[in-house]
C-alpha cells in the first residue's frame, strides 16, 4: 500500500502545470473558446507534441501505456485554468474505446491518435442522431455506435462528415465544444464497420467511465483554482476597514469550500487508483470521482462570486467561467444523480421502487 | 500509487485475524461487538490483558517497551482487522494512543521505563485531563494548580468531559504550575495516579442516558515530582506534541467502524424495504461516498506523515468526519422509522439509535466544527486570525482528539 505518486508520476504532474500555466492565461482561453475551432490549434498541437494523447494508448502503438492516475493528473492541471482542447474525445474517449476493440483498424486508428493532431469524436447514435457529442466539430474522425455496431467515419475535412449533419451548440460552458449530429438519407454505415456486437456496448461503457474520472480530475484542478484566487481576494479587497478575509462569515465558507475541494481530491486520486488495480471497480469508482469532484466544483465555484460581490457577477471575472463548466460537470456523462443510483445498485440494495 | 497490500502483508493479516476470531468466538465472545466505552469494563480490562500478553496492544512501539516495531501498513492491516473482527472499543486507548506516544517522545528514560510496559501489557488504563468548565475551546484559559510540596506536586481544580476516568488507573493532566502565570505559559504536563482520596470522580449523564464522560475533582491530590515530563512550564508544548501518526491509523480503524454503521443500515433498509425509496438510495450511495473519501484522505495523511508538515487532508479530516458521522446518524434514523425510537424500559437503545444520539458529539469534541473552520482558514489557508488567540488550543486538541474517543 503506497498512496503517494511515483517519481515519474511527479514529473508528469510538474509537465502538465507548467503547460497549464503557460498556455492557461485568461485571455487565451477566452480567445479559444470564443473561436470558430473551440480550441486554439497552437495549444492542441503542443498538447499533442507532448505526448499526452497517447496518454492511455499502448507503448507498440506509439502510446505511453499509463493509466487513470497519471490522466487524472493530466487533467487536473488542464482543467485548472479551463484550457479548451479536443484531448478529452480524443485522448480519453477515443483512446479508450479503441483500447477495448481488437483488430487492425482499432491499431491504426490509435496509431494516428498518438502521431498527433488527429481528433476523434465519438457518438452514440439513436434513431439518427446523436446528441451532445463532444468536439466532432473538429473531428477528423468520428467513432459512431450505429444499433450494435462500431462505425468509423473519416471526415472530408475536420468536422465535415459523409451522410451527417453537424451543428455545434452554443453551450452554456463555452470551454467544452458540443455538437448535435444527425444522419441524412445518403448515409452508408456498411463499408465503415469496425466491430460489432456486445463488445461496442461494453467499449462505449469503459469510454464513458475514463472520462468520467478525467472530468472530475479536471474539476477538482477547477476548484483548487476557484479556492486560491478567492482566498487571494478576500485577503486584498477592505470593508468595514478591515480585510474582508478577517470576517469569520467569510473565513469559514473558505474553510467549508477547502473541506470539499479536499475531499474531492482524496476520492478522484483513490477512484483513478482503484479503477486501474481492479478494473472491475471502474464503474463505480468513476460515478465516485465524478460525483464528488462534480460537487466540490459546484461548490467552489459558487462561493468564488459570492465572496468577490458584484465583480464576481461580471463577465470581464473568471468566476463565471468556472461556474458554468461546474454546471456542465455535473451532467456531463450521466448525472449525479444517476451515477449515485450506480453505487446504490452496486451496494446490493435491489431495484429502486 | 498503490492500494494493494504484498503477500508478506496480507499473511500478516490472516495472523491477526485468525488471533482475533479465535479469541472473540472462545474466552471473549461476550464482548464481541461492544462499543458502549462504559458497559461490561471488567471483562474488557481482562481483553487488554490479553491483547498486551500476545503482543497486540501496541504493535507500532519498540520492542523494549512491549510493542512488535510494526510499520505503518501493519499498523493499518491490524487496526483495520480489529475492527472488522466486532472486538470490543479498547478500554487501554487512551494509554496506548495519547499518555504513551506522548511519553515515548517527551518523556525521560525513567519514565518510559516505568509507564509504558505498564500501558503496552494493558496492566494500566489512562484517561486524559485537559477540559475544564472555564476551558473548552479555549484551553489554555485552564485553571488547575499544582504546587511542588515535599518532592510532590499537590494539585487543586477540576477537570471535565474526561472519558473513561471511573475506569482510570493514571491520567495526563495539564495544570498550571507557575503561580499567577496565564495562557500557554506556566502550564506543565503531570502524569497522576487516580487511586487516592484527593480525587472525586462524578459521572456526567448525557443525552444517550449513558455516562462516558466525567467531572475529576482534585482537592489536594499527590503525585511525584518526577512524574513531571518534559519541562516545567513547557506542558503547552508536550500537550500539543504531534500525534498525527498515530491518530492516522486509529482513523482507519475507525473508518471500519463507520463501515459496520453502514453495512447495518443498509441491512436495515433492505429488511423494511426502504431500501426501494429512491431519496435513501440517493442518501446511502451519498454516505458510501463519504466513506470512500475518508479511507482515500486518510491514506494520504499516513503517507505524508513522514514530510513533517501537515497536508490539506490532515487539517481538513476532523470536521469531514464528524460533520459524516452526524448525517450517517440522521439516514439511519431515517431507515429505521419510528421503530428507531423506541428504547428499552432501561432507556437503553440499539446501536443505530445510540450512535445517532452520540453522534451529535463528534461534532463539538476534540475541536467543534467551529473551531475546525477557524483552524483551516487561518492555519491552511492563511486568513487573518481571530482577535484572540484561542485558536491554536482547539487546533491541537484536535490532534490529540482520539478518533475512540467515545
Amino acid at each position: 500500500m503506497q498512496f503517494e505518486f511515483s517519481e515519474e508520476q511527479q514529473l508528469i504532474r510538474g509537465m502538465a502545470e507548467g503547460f497549464a500555466r503557460d498556455r492557461g492565461a485568461s485571455e487565451s482561453v477566452r480567445k479559444a473558446m470564443e473561436s470558430e475551432l473551440g480550441f486554439d490549434s497552437a495549444t492542441w498541437q503542443a498538447i499533442c507534441e507532448l505526448g499526452l494523447t497517447g496518454l492511455l494508448i499502448r507503448e507498440d502503438l506509439g502510446g505511453q501505456g499509463l493509466g487513470a492516475v497519471e490522466m487524472a493528473l493530466v487533467f487536473e492541471a488542464l482543467g485548472s485554468h479551463l484550457i479548451p482542447s479536443p484531448l478529452l474525445a480524443t485522448g480519453v474517449l477515443a483512446a479508450t474505446l479503441l483500447a477495448a476493440i481488437p483488430g487492425e483498424s482499432s491499431f491504426r486508428l490509435q496509431r494516428e491518435i498518438t502521431c498527433g493532431n488527429f481528433v476523434i469524436a465519438i457518438a452514440d447514435f439513436n434513431k439518427g442522431d446523436a446528441e451532445f457529442v463532444l468536439d466532432a466539430q473538429a473531428a477528423d474522425c468520428l467513432l459512431a455506435k450505429v444499433e450494435d455496431q462500431l462505425v468509423a467515419v473519416r471526415a472530408e475535412r475536420p468536422g465535415v462528415f459523409p451522410g451527417i449533419e453537424v451543428e455545434r451548440l452554443t453551450t452554456m460552458d463555452q470551454t467544452r465544444s458540443l455538437v448535435h449530429l444527425r444522419m441524412t438519407a445518403d448515409f452508408d454505415s456498411k463499408p465503415l464497420v469496425i466491430a460489432r456486437g456486445v463488445e461496442v456496448n461494453s467499449a462505449f461503457e469503459q469510454a464513458l467511465q475514463m472520462g468520467r474520472i478525467a472530468i472530475a480530475a479536471e474539476a477538482v484542478g477547477a476548484a483548487r483554482q476557484c479556492l486560491a484566487r478567492t482566498v487571494e481576494y478576500t485577503k486584498q479587497r477592505v470593508q468595514f476597514g478591515r480585510k474582508i478575509a478577517s470576517f469569520q462569515a467569510v473565513k469559514h465558507q473558505l474553510a467549508d469550500v477547502m473541506v470539499s475541494v479536499e475531499a474531492a481530491i482524496s476520492a478522484v486520486y483513490f477512484a483513478a487508483c482503484a479503477a486501474t488495480e481492479m478494473p472491475e471497480e471502474l464503474a463505480r469508482m468513476a460515478a465516485l470521482a465524478k460525483v464528488e469532484a462534480s460537487e466540490a466544483l459546484t461548490h467552489a465555484a459558487g462561493r468564488m462570486i459570492q465572496l468577490h460581490g458584484g465583480i464576481g457577477f461580471t463577465w470581464e471575472h473568471d468566476a463565471h467561467l468556472y461556474f458554468k463548466r461546474a454546471r456542465a460537470t455535473a451532467t456531463l456523462f450521466g448525472s449525479n444523480t444517476s451515477l449515485d443510483e450506480v453505487i446504490a445498485r452496486s451496494l446490493d440494495l435491489g431495484d429502486a421502487a | 500509487m498503490r492500494l494493494a497490500f504484498t503477500a508478506e502483508q496480507e499473511a500478516f493479516r490472516a495472523e491477526v485475524s485468525a488471533w482475533l476470531k479465535a479469541q472473540l468466538s472462545g474466552l471473549f465472545a461476550d464482548i464481541r461487538g461492544i462499543t458502549s466505552q462504559t458497559a461490561l469494563a471488567d471483562r474488557r480490562r481482562e481483553w487488554e490483558r490479553v491483547l498486551g500478553e500476545a503482543g497486540w496492544s501496541a504493535i507500532g512501539w519498540p520492542k523494549a517497551y512491549g510493542g512488535r516495531e510494526a510499520d505503518l501498513a501493519k499498523q493499518v492491516i491490524f487496526a483495520e482487522e480489529y475492527t472488522r473482527a466486532k472486538a470490543p472499543g479498547r478500554l487501554g486507548h487512551m494509554g496506548v494512543e495519547l499518555a504513551g506516544p506522548t511519553i515515548l517522545h517527551f518523556g525521560n528514560e525513567a519514565q518510559k521505563k516505568r509507564f509504558l510496559p505498564k500501558i503496552s501489557a494493558g496492566e494500566e488504563m489512562w484517561c486524559q485531563g485537559y477540559s475544564e468548565p472555564g476551558a473548552g475551546s479555549d484551553l489554555s484559559n485552564l485553571r488547575t494548580k499544582a504546587r511542588l510540596r515535599n518532592k510532590k506536586w499537590v494539585i487543586e481544580g477540576q477537570k471535565i468531559w474526561t472519558s473513561l476516568a471511573q475506569f482510570a488507573d493514571w491520567c495526563f493532566l495539564v495544570c498550571r504550575t507557575e503561580e499567577g502565570s496565564k495562557g500557554r505559559e506556566g502550564l506543565s504536563y503531570l502524569l497522576v495516579p487516580m487511586h487516592q482520596p484527593g480525587i472525586e470522580i462524578r459521572p456526567i449523564r448525557q443525552m444517550t442516558g449513558e455516562a462516558d464522560f466525567n467531572e475529576v475533582f482534585f482537592d489536594g491530590a499527590v503525585t511525584l515530582a518526577e512524574n513531571l515530563v518534559g519541562e516545567p512550564g513547557q506542558g503547552w508544548q508536550v500537550a500539543m506534541g504531534t500525534l498525527a501518526f498515530e491518530r492516522g491509523v486509529s482513523t482507519l480503524a475507525q473508518q471500519m467502524h463507520f463501515k459496520n454503521e453502514l453495512d447495518q443500515i443498509i441491512e436495515a433498509a433492505k429488511a423494511n424495504g426502504s431500501a426501494g425509496d429512491p431519496v435513501i438510495r440517493q442518501r446511502i450511495a451519498k454516505a458510501w461516498r463519504g466513506l470512500q473519501t475518508m479511507r482515500a484522505s486518510a491514506l494520504r495523511m499516513l503517507s505524508g506523515a513522514d514530510s513533517g508538515s501537515l497536508s490539506g487532508a490532515q487539517f481538513t479530516y476532523k470536521i469531514y468526519w464528524a460533520t459524516w458521522h452526524r448525517s450517517l446518524g440522521e439516514l439511519a434514523m431515517d431507515v429505521l422509522g419510528q421503530a428507531g425510537e423506541v428504547a428499552t424500559p432501561d432507556y437503553e437503545f440499539p446501536e443505530l439509535p445510540r450512535m445517532y444520539l452520540f453522534s451529535r458529539a463528534d461534532t463539538i469534541y476534540a475541536g467543534t466544527n467551529q473551531i475546525q473552520r477557524n483552524l483551516i482558514a487561518e492555519r491552511a489557508l492563511g486568513l487573518p486570525r481571530e482577535p484572540r488567540g484561542t485558536d491554536e488550543c482547539a487546533a491541537d486538541i484536535s490532534r490529540f482528539g482520539s478518533p475512540f474517543c467515545r
